[in-house]
């Protein structure tokens, strides 16, 4: 019904005049609204800790507490299943290497609910450092596997099942954020002697024109606890 | 009820001897055991028997080659039957089988046979025994360290890393390096900036003549990982803005010239 046929309808002519305004005045109006949904910050993020603008080299976790004694390590065996209950994250784990680029690759974008693990490094269990990577988001899927990894907290739970049926539980000491540029090898890898656990994901502020993120959110994490 | 209270408290009873049986009654027939049935020399076995009859004292024993007995103090219980030693392998005793016996009161011994294992002096110790390389992961223009064991010392080590195939020059090398009293060595390794991402192996080598000295498997990588394409981030809010303005600019353009045609009145 137009409004004419609405003012016709009700015995009125309504001034054509009228009509024009009004339809000017409803664009003009969409109009403004479009500009403040633009400028307004309306995107929502992933929760990520402060970057550590100049990371140091070493291992910022004081390793094991004085009089803690960790247990006794896995063999090697490939993670199938991590589980993290404080984020609600059960995923499945596939083995990935190193991109062209030099990056330790993670699984596509096609499959943002996978995370991977870094088969050049230890398994999670062995003895050394044990790392985890997954994406924080995607186009496909929005919030991806790790998503919430930067709200995780010290003593937060991560269990990974392993394919000898074996399971290895470790306890979140710290999580941290890193430009990628600056990323902290000698902290993130540094030897341990014994079973601890690195999650990785994408985290800091985005940028547009390499189309990636300039952070690296790490979780560090130790081995308290196994079933083999 | 009555019958089925008759039926638990036969249960019950019967039990109860089931239970105190083995406790009670005395073995048919004279037992020995040894545990554990292989022992190496320097360690010491049990001896557990059981006598057939009732005895104020039994007696063990092994027989050592030759005719050399060495017995060991049976404490025991001469109702149960139950008797129990612990007697020392001495470290001299040669391997083999021997032959372990229990001898309650007057009756005959009985036997179980068991074997000692001599410890094998560990085989010479290799000049290089582990190595291991922190961190496991580094960035070209890193550092790695390099740590490991000498088990004879060293005064001229290497240590160097190089391809994982082990094809072509090391890219870094250190030499002349010395380990600590207990063998203990390690050393730094600056990761050249040439280095391409990569596995690569570390190297110590705690003296010239190894030919095969152990490896400890790296990782170079740069740039951390690439996990996230913004997917998360929303719309690009700039086109909204643009769109909008846009909207915005149109109408007051049409309002303007419209007016200007047709006058402010309301009345047509």
């Amino acid at each position: 019904m137009s409004p004419r046929s609405l003012a016709a309808a009700s015995g009125q002519r309504v001034p054509r005049q009228v009509i024009v305004l009004v339809l000017l005045a409803v664009v003009a109006a969409a109009g403004c609204g479009l500009m403040l949904g633009g400028l307004t910050p309306w995107a929502v993020y992933a929760p990520r800790p402060d970057t550590v603008a100049h990371p140091a080299s070493l291992p910022p976790v004081p390793t094991l507490a004085p009089g803690q004694h960790a247990p006794e390590a896995l063999r090697r065996s490939a993670p199938t299943v991590v589980d993290i209950a404080a984020i609600g994250v059960h995923a499945d784990v596939v083995p990935v290497g190193l991109h062209r680029d030099g990056t330790i690759a993670v699984p596509s974008l096609r499959r943002p609910e996978l995370a991977g693990w870094f088969r050049s490094g230890p398994s999670p269990g062995e003895s050394g450092v044990a790392a985890l990577v997954g994406h924080v988001d995607s186009r496909a899927s929005g919030a991806a596997v790790f998503y919430e990894l930067g709200a995780l907290a010290p003593g937060a739970a991560i269990e990974v099942s392993r394919a000898d049926g074996s399971r290895a539980r470790f306890l979140v000491d710290l999580v941290e954020s890193y430009p990628k540029r600056r990323f902290p090898y000698g902290a993130v890898f540094g030897d341990t002697g014994y079973a601890a656990l690195r999650l990785i994901t994408c985290g800091g502020s985005f940028d547009a024109g390499h189309r990636s993120y300039r952070d690296n959110i790490v979780v560090y994490a130790t081995m308290d606890y196994s079933t083999r | 009820m009555r019958i089925a209270r008759f039926f638990a408290g036969s249960a019950l009873v019967g039990g109860a001897l089931i239970l105190a049986a083995p406790g009670m009654a005395l073995a048919d027939e004279t037992k020995i055991s040894v545990t554990p049935t292989t022992v190496a020399a320097g360690n010491s076995i049990t001896f557990k028997g059981n006598c057939a009859g009732e005895t104020s004292e039994a007696q063990f024993w092994y027989v050592l080659k030759g005719s050399d007995r060495k017995r060991g103090n049976a404490e025991g219980d001469k109702k149960s039957g139950n008797w129990q030693a612990t007697i020392a392998i001495p470290d001299s005793t040669e391997a083999g089988t021997y032959v372990a016996s229990i001898k309650c009161g007057a009756e005959p011994a009985v036997t179980a046979s068991f074997t000692v294992t001599k410890d094998e002096p560990s085989p010479s110790p290799s000049a290089d025994t582990t190595v291991t390389v922190s961190p496991t992961t580094v960035n070209p223009g890193g550092t790695i360290t390099v740590s490991g064991t000498c088990d004879k010392g060293a005064d001229n080590a290497s240590i160097w890393y190089g391809n994982a195939d082990g094809s072509g020059q090391p890219y870094a090398q250190k030499d002349g390096l010395s380990a600590d009293s207990s063998g203990k060595i390690s050393g730094s390794l600056a990761i050249t900036p040439e280095t391409p991402t990569g596995s690569y192996v570390a190297v110590l080598r705690c003296d010239k003549s190894v030919e095969n000295p152990p490896t400890a498997s790296f990782t170079v990588s740069t740039g951390g990982t690439t996990a996230g394409d913004g997917g998360s981030l929303g719309g690009n809010g700039t086109i909204l803005v643009l769109v909008g303005g846009g909207m915005l600019a149109a109408a007051s353009l049409g309002g303007a010239i419209y007016m200007q045609r047709h006058g402010f009145g309301v009345a047509a």
